[in-house]
């Protein structure tokens, strides 16, 4: 019958191309990522790579909070400001931390994330395929290394000895084992060496706030000190003061406001601003909302005021010391341009709050869009350093000189030393008057923190400032969730007291 | 077995052109083939008619009194009979009152009826839920339910509308053994769906399929639409949606016309949900005692209390008592209206509706809306060609909580905001007062931010299909579906500018606006050929499926800041403007076969395969290959049962054995990628930035099919007639090649953590269902009641020691995940005792033989003891432990319903045992960390020793680490829920016909109410039912049954009605 035979030949053709499905439909290719394997490919390419580096530090594991958190909270420039300091912040600064401490834990992160992104550019730029000329190539991977070398030195002082990544991994069994104290400072002076060899002393204003040579002259100089070798730091320091390509702004306060960023004073910032927007509270430094820092919510005297000026800094500051009013705001003070009266701080005493890095010296309230740069590195802390490492190789005068010189700053003008409260008519006086002027002049910089652990390991520590210390204290225990996975370190890795 | 088919895997298919194509020319080649249209069939109904007869006439109506056409009407005994007319009347003569009379129509309980004296018989015929799932939606078919060997619930569309819910999840609640439905609190949001356990930590939704297309983890329909729903649950019911059913598969029927004569209804109800239950608060005095007992009162405490609340005002603070559980909770209306119109017949059948839905919540600031369409139809176009097509149209619209059910959620604020303080100011830019520094408390204001944040999800879309059917032989028929999923997404969310005064905290300088538009476009071919044929005692049945199913997204979001104004809230003249656009594909080749086969319908047999392709995995991990096997014996069928068939009606054992699989991953998964969003200002006046890429994200080019290999037993039986039914089931799933997002430590540096296929988990349970129904005269019931059990356990992460720790909550991981544990259990301390005093502590401190090493740091009279489990006399991370899970220990629900006369109720119950809640409620209701309103609990607190109290002393600051992750936040979760009460009355059609001229048919009136009682161990949040915040997506297994502050639900009483024209 012909319908039948329609039928059977219809079936037949059907069926048949049932089972012929077009298989290239399965090859879908991201639209919105471009492939790793077509990258750093140019000095166009490699400049972004070592953008991200920078990028990285404004993340909320570092400097738009957790960071400066866990320096202060380690430092004694601080103290709660009431209740509201929450637990995981009060266990720093109580030194009950334990090694589920996510403040710790997120500045490790964030860490490890700069050294990650770094190691790419480092690598990329290495290649000999790049496009890129050997100045142009050196110039990217020295910025990289800069930030690597400083990374780690963070890790290395707070931490110890720590897996040390040079090459960045591929697969979660690239993860290391801690490396030695010296190892990871091998890995530090090298960075920064090739850094200081490799980077220009300054940039043009589109560039502005790149590592310079100086910036890793000072970065390394930190590293000599903490390691008791002030003789290779003076050398350094002594290079930045005679290139004359910096000096103390007239105002003080020009190193703490917004609209003075990228001073003559400044050696390195993390650049943020306020016109993209609010914290997108992303850990990573991640799109455009993560151009801001939270520090102004969190330290203002209207604001949270979760952490306030320690009572030992302020009796640190000597009578009269302009820099007190510029570094603390007090009842009675204004605000907002002049027009507001502090008349309150909520909680506790003393009802003295944070000045430096607040925004309401020209808006009327606190919030979590701060725009105001870190200083980083500024050059009163390079004329202190060289003070500390004049008067450790026993040129006192030198170092009193350059201790006069950051107190003729125009806005402070404090008389010089000797004074009757500072005398310096020895090696010890001299020291202490360092650490009087460095605390005073420093306070609240991320800078306090790493000179007491220098001091207490070399056995210059005037007096142990934390009634909390015990041995365990002078490093932070491995995080756990690190400890948990990373599969090259067990519980018997983790420092000694944790 | 598992090797033999792995090594199935060559090149099956012959690449040949675009096979949608080859589908439809093959519609269209047999369409035009010519076939003789011919005419439906017009059946004669000979009436017998009998001298010395009697004639009994009446109506037959069905149990919402609607007439019942087509009603086969048989004297017993005789083959004598009728069938009813459109209204629903029948007369018939019998030969005298002895004579019984047998009332039968498909889907409805058979009524036998002695004449007697009686010349007038009108009856109503009850519908029969067993014979109704007589037959079953499998994929791609039905199957007789005698015959069914895998693990298929099914729920009918009477259980489905019976609740005034949006979605079709939240009528499955309770309904399905092994099924656990949790809500997710505000009006239009997704339930956390979940069949038989959670057998991934990847994406652990089920499939859904809607009248044949698969649409993802969510399906959007209005329950009322629905005709049947069917979960499958084992391998063999699902496998044959192999490469999507891991996580099982619910499968959606729509309605179609069923009656010759066109039908009208119409159904609506209104009604008023009320939260039903509130906290324990302070209230302005006791808040003011708290302050004193935590650390000292605030300065407006000592001396502002008689300002005015605002410059002008006659009110002061000290005046002023605001319940914020007031100001935020409301009472709400809910309402839907709907329509329906069918027609069907031999020839076309036509159902179409449309509806409305709107739910308002009880919460400040959010609702749900929506507006939808469908219609659906079929036709013959010949002898052997059936053409016909379905279609849904939707709006909706909801505003949606802003922070629901997160850690800064509205309830946690509720909870924390301060009694003193009023709502309004209208001196504040927004007009709110909010906390300011001598307030020395920083809530947010709940009631601001419900106000100001518009945060607006519209959706609209279609669901579509057609499809063609051929009859090609009896014995064969081929059938090609065409149908797409398109969504179109408009969300926005707009905050004004406004502040809190001079010193004020929480402040939002200038508007901020985010817009987001999307557009999915899915689209699905399918090409199937039926085999059906039975020779003598072999019946056989083979499916042979080629399908592909794609998908396309695009979204766009713009934003922006507006300083200037708040009055324009579109991302248009703001200050930066920001764009980010992306596009995502997917694609999905299937090839599908089902054996079935049955011996004197008694022994059965059944085997299916499935081999998918998809486009998220690499070309050479692409296919995946789902095998399945399954028998079943109906012992009530041999004869040596039938001396029991009195008793034992049906009894069927079955088993079954397969692997399903799961690629519910990101699109581009295995691809290495850069990011490219990383931003820095590098130039003086930080305006503008420059551009980052980086590699943040580990990809794996190795990534492959998650499988899930399940075994399953199940008894069905019948009893008495099938008075009795019930059903057991034993399972075990066990998950393999779990794709997870490794673990990596923070020392790589990476952002993303690499997906890979590492860690395996099982799941193991019984579930049973019971049924009875009995009919007394003219009362009717029936009861039901199922119940699911299931043991979760992961069995591996990959890698040994490996986990996962989630949920920070305050330094604390308050989940935690690793083998040989249920999926995401608490993890924290356990609670001691309260040291009542310092000697207390000095013996705790010696534990370890030195009183020098503290037990717990910071530790005073009144702080909590923590346990020492490990033993060493310090309280370190090591003496954290399980403390509870989420996973319940069973689920049920348990159903009456019946009628009476005109009369019709429901009552049904749904609850969960042995589960827990980690209550972050409590912790602001009782932990005291620092200066927040709190539960009345804080007044009870430690201040004397020997105080019974479990409430440790008020102290700023907490510095012994009171409120850490421990069992005192940890509570029964366990609850049953008087979920719906209804009753119905049904006007007499008598009445109805007189008083309406026959214009309405119809009309029953009823009342329903929801979750009208909860009994529940659980105190220190609005609602038991806690679900996971985000959970729809991955990760979401880590995060139920942690109350953020869950949207509670509502108590709902509604009032509707049903006319039929």
């Amino acid at each position: 019958m012909r319908i039948k035979n329609i039928l059977a030949k219809g079936c037949l053709v059907g069926f048949s191309l049932m089972w012929g499905c077009n298989e290239d439909i399965l090859e879908k290719v991201n639209p919105n990522d471009l492939s790793t394997s077509i990258y750093y490919l140019n000095e166009a390419e490699l400049v972004t790579g070592v953008n991200s580096v920078y990028a990285a530090w404004q993340g909320l594991d570092l400097y738009a909070r957790e960071f400066f958190f866990l320096h202060d909270l380690r430092g004694d420039d601080m103290q709660p400001g009431g209740e509201q300091l929450e637990l995981q912040r009060r266990q720093l600064i109580e030194g009950t931390h334990d090694s589920s401490n996510p403040v710790m834990t997120s500045a490790w992160n964030g860490l490890y994330r700069v050294i990650h992104r770094a190691n790419i550019v480092i690598e990329s730029a290495s290649r000999p395929d790049v496009d890129a000329t050997d100045a142009a190539k050196n110039r990217v991977a020295g910025e990289a290394k800069f930030h690597r070398g400083w990374a780690y030195f963070e890790l290395v002082s707070m931490w110890g000895g720590v897996p040390l990544y040079t090459a960045y991994a591929t697969s979660p069994a690239d993860n290391k084992s801690r490396a030695s104290v010296d190892e990871v400072y091998a890995v530090i002076i090298s960075d920064l060496t090739d850094a200081i060899n490799y980077l220009p002393s300054s940039y043009d204003d589109a560039n502005l706030g790149r590592a310079t040579s100086h910036a890793a002259r000072a970065m390394l100089a930190r590293v000599h000190m903490q390691r008791g070798n002030y003789s290779e730091a003076r050398t350094l320091l002594r290079d930045i003061v005679s290139s004359n390509q910096f000096k103390l702004v007239d105002r003080y306060l020009d190193n703490f406001e917004e609209e003075n960023e990228f001073n003559e004073e400044s050696l390195f910032e993390v650049a943020f601003s306020s016109s993209f927007g609010g914290l997108g509270w992303n850990p990573s430094g991640d799109g455009t909302s993560m151009e801001v820092t939270i520090r102004g919510q969190e330290y203002g005297p209207n604001a949270w005021r979760n952490l306030i000026p320690s009572n030992g800094l302020i009796a640190e500051f000597e009578d009269d010391d302009p820099r007190f009013g510029d570094s603390f705001y007090q009842i009675g003070d204004t605000y907002n341009n002049g027009t507001e009266v502090i008349t309150e701080m909520q909680n506790a005493d003393p009802k003295i709050s944070w000045r430096k890095y607040q925004m309401i010296y020209k808006q009327p309230s606190e919030d979590q869009r701060s725009g105001i740069n870190f200083r980083v590195i500024r050059y009163a802390e390079v004329l202190l350093a060289l003070a500390e490492c004049e008067n450790e190789l026993d040129n006192g005068q030198e170092a009193i000189n350059l201790l006069n010189e950051v107190r003729d700053r125009a806005s402070v003008q404090m008389p010089h030393y000797p004074t009757p409260e500072y005398p310096v008519s020895s090696k010890a006086e001299i020291f202490r008057a360092i650490v009087h002027e460095k605390r005073v002049e420093l306070g609240g910089e991320q800078i306090r923190n790493r000179d007491i652990l220098r001091w207490r390991a070399q056995g210059k520590l005037l007096e142990e400032p934390f009634s909390y210390f015990q041995a365990k204290h002078a490093l932070l225990p491995i995080p756990l969730p690190e400890l948990d996975n990373n599969t090259s370190l067990t519980n018997a890795d983790q420092n000694p007291g944790y | 077995m598992r090797k033999l088919y792995a090594k199935i895997s060559g090149q099956w298919s012959i690449p040949l052109t675009n096979f949608r194509l080859a589908g439809l020319v093959l519609v269209a080649f047999f369409a035009s083939a010519g076939y003789a249209v011919g005419h439906p069939g017009v059946g004669s109904d000979p009436m017998s008619i009998l001298s010395d007869a009697i004639t009994v006439s009446g109506r037959v109506v069905d149990d919402t009194g609607s007439p019942m056409p087509g009603v086969n009407v048989v004297i017993r005994g005789t083959t004598v009979g009728t069938t009813t007319d459109i209204d629903g009347r029948y007369s018939i003569s019998v030969e005298d009152g002895n004579a019984v009379l047998v009332f039968s129509f498909i889907g409805y309980e058979t009524q036998e009826v002695t004449v007697g004296s009686q010349t007038v018989i009108d009856i109503t015929l009850v519908t029969d839920i067993k014979t109704l799932s007589e037959v079953v939606v499998v994929g791609y078919g039905t199957q007789k339910r005698t015959s069914v060997t895998g693990a298929i619930a099914s729920v009918n569309s009477k259980e489905l509308s019976a609740l005034p819910t949006v979605s079709v999840d939240q009528a499955l609640q309770g309904r399905a053994p092994g099924v656990t439905v949790v809500n997710n609190g505000a009006p239009g949001s997704s339930p956390s769906v979940r069949i038989r356990g959670v057998s991934t930590i990847n994406n652990a939704n089920p499939l859904y399929v809607v009248d044949g297309v698969p649409v993802g983890n969510d399906a959007n329909v209005d329950p009322k639409d629905i005709q049947s729903m069917e979960v499958l649950k084992d391998a063999y019911a699902a496998a044959i949606y192999g490469s999507r059913a891991a996580n099982g598969v619910i499968m959606i029927t729509t309605k179609s016309g069923t009656q010759e004569k066109v039908n009208v209804n119409i159904d609506s109800y209104v009604g008023v949900q009320s939260p039903w239950k509130k906290l324990d608060l302070l209230n302005r005095d006791q808040y003011i005692q708290y302050a004193g007992m935590l650390g000292g009162l605030p300065p407006r405490v000592q001396n502002g209390m008689n300002e005015p609340i605002y410059p002008g005002a006659t009110q002061t603070f000290a005046q002023t008592e605001t319940d914020w559980q007031d100001e935020m909770f409301r009472n709400a209306t809910i309402q839907q209206h709907r329509f329906e119109v069918s027609k069907g017949g031999e020839v076309s059948k036509v159902y179409f509706s449309g509806g409305y839905f709107d739910q308002g919540g009880i919460m400040l600031g959010t609702y749900f809306k929506r507006g939808n369409i469908r219609l659906n139809s079929e036709h013959k176009v010949g002898k052997r060609l059936t053409i016909g097509q379905t279609a849904y149209v939707y709006y909706d619209r909801r505003r949606n909580e802003t922070n629901g059910g997160s850690i800064g959620s509205n309830i946690r604020y509720v909870i924390a905001s301060i009694p003193y303080l009023p709502v309004y100011n209208p001196f504040n830019k927004g007009g709110f007062f909010g906390p300011q520094g001598v307030d020395a408390s920083d809530p947010t204001q709940p009631v601001r931010r419900a106000t100001l944040v518009e945060n607006y999800s519209n959706g609209n879309g279609v669901l579509a299909t057609g499809y063609a059917d051929l009859k090609i032989f009896d014995w064969l028929s081929y059938r090609f579906t065409a149908g797409v999923n398109i969504a179109n997404g408009f969300n926005s969310n707009y905050t004004p500018a406004f502040d809190s005064g001079p010193g004020g905290y929480d402040t939002n300088p200038e508007a901020t606006i985010s817009q987001t538009r999307s557009l999915a476009v899915d689209p699905i071919f399918t090409n199937q050929l039926t085999f059906d044929k039975t020779f003598g005692d072999h019946s056989v049945n083979v499916v042979l499926v080629a399908e592909q199913q794609s998908g396309k997204y695009s979204d766009a979001t713009a934003s922006g800041r507006n300083a200037i104004t708040d009055a324009i809230k579109m991302p248009r003249g703001v200050a930066n403007p920001q764009v980010n656009a992306g596009i995502q594909e997917w694609a999905q080749i299937s090839y599908a076969s089902r054996l079935n086969y049955e011996y004197k319908g008694k022994y059965l047999f059944g085997a299916s395969f499935r081999r998918d392709g998809s486009s998220r995995f690499a070309k050479e991990n692409r296919w995946g290959n789902f095998p399945a096997f399954s028998a079943g014996w109906r012992i009530s069928e041999e004869n040596f049962m039938s001396d029991l068939s009195e008793t034992i009606t049906e009894l069927k054992i079955r088993g079954s054995w397969g692997v399903a699989g799961n690629n519910q991953l990101g699109n581009y998964s295995y691809q290495a990628t850069l990011a490219n969003d990383k931003y820095y200002q590098f130039n003086k006046n930080s305006t503008d930035f420059t551009q980052g890429y980086t590699i943040s994200g580990m990809a794996n080019r190795d990534l492959r099919w998650e499988e899930v290999e399940m075994l399953n037993i199940g008894i069905d039986g019948g009893l008495f007639g099938n008075k009795v039914n019930f059903s057991v089931e034993w399972f075990s799933n066990t998950t393999d090649g779990m794709i997870i997002n490794l673990p990596i430590p923070g020392s790589l540096g990476y952002d993303g953590a690499p997906q890979a296929n590492a860690g395996s988990a099982r799941n193991r349970g019984f579930e049973w269902q019971l049924g009875y129904s009995s009919q007394e005269g003219e009362f009717r019931w029936n009861a039901s009641a199922n119940m699911g059990i299931v043991r979760n356990e992961v069995l591996s992460l990959g890698g040994e020691g490996l986990s996962y720790q989630n949920e920070n909550w305050y330094g604390d991981n308050l989940t935690y995940t690793i083998a040989g544990e249920p999926m995401a259990f608490f993890y924290g301390y356990q609670v001691e005792k309260i040291f009542q005093s310092q000697e207390e502590i000095d013996a705790a401190n010696a534990i370890d033989g030195d009183p020098s090493t503290k037990y717990q740091d910071n530790a005073a009279p009144g702080d909590i003891k923590f346990r020492d489990l490990d033993g060493d006399g310090v309280i370190t991370p090591d003496d954290k432990t399980k403390i509870g899970k989420y996973i319940p220990d069973f689920t049920y629900g348990i159903n009456f319903s019946g009628n009476w006369k005109n009369f019709d109720f429901g009552v049904f119950f749904q609850g969960v045992q042995g589960n827990q809640i980690y209550s972050t409620t409590k912790y602001h209701l009782e932990g005291m960390t620092r200066l927040f309103n709190a539960g009345t609990a804080v007044l009870n607190s430690w201040t004397t020793p020997g105080q019974n109290t479990n409430v440790p002393r008020a102290v700023s600051g907490d510095p012994n680490l009171n409120s850490r992750a421990s069992d005192r936040f940890v509570e029964d979760g366990s609850y049953l829920r008087l979920k719906n009460l209804s009753i119905g009355y049904a006007i007499p059609s008598e009445v109805l016909q007189s008083v309406t001229n026959n214009s309405i048919s119809r009309l029953r009136v009823y009342f329903s109410a929801t979750n009208l009682l909860t009994w529940t161990k659980y105190k220190s949040g609005y609602d038991p039912e806690i679900g996971a915040f985000n959970g729809r997506g991955a990760g979401g297994s880590f995060q139920n049954g942690i109350d953020y502050g869950q949207y509670p639900q509502p108590r709902t009483i509604t009032v509707g009605v049903q006319l039929g024209l």
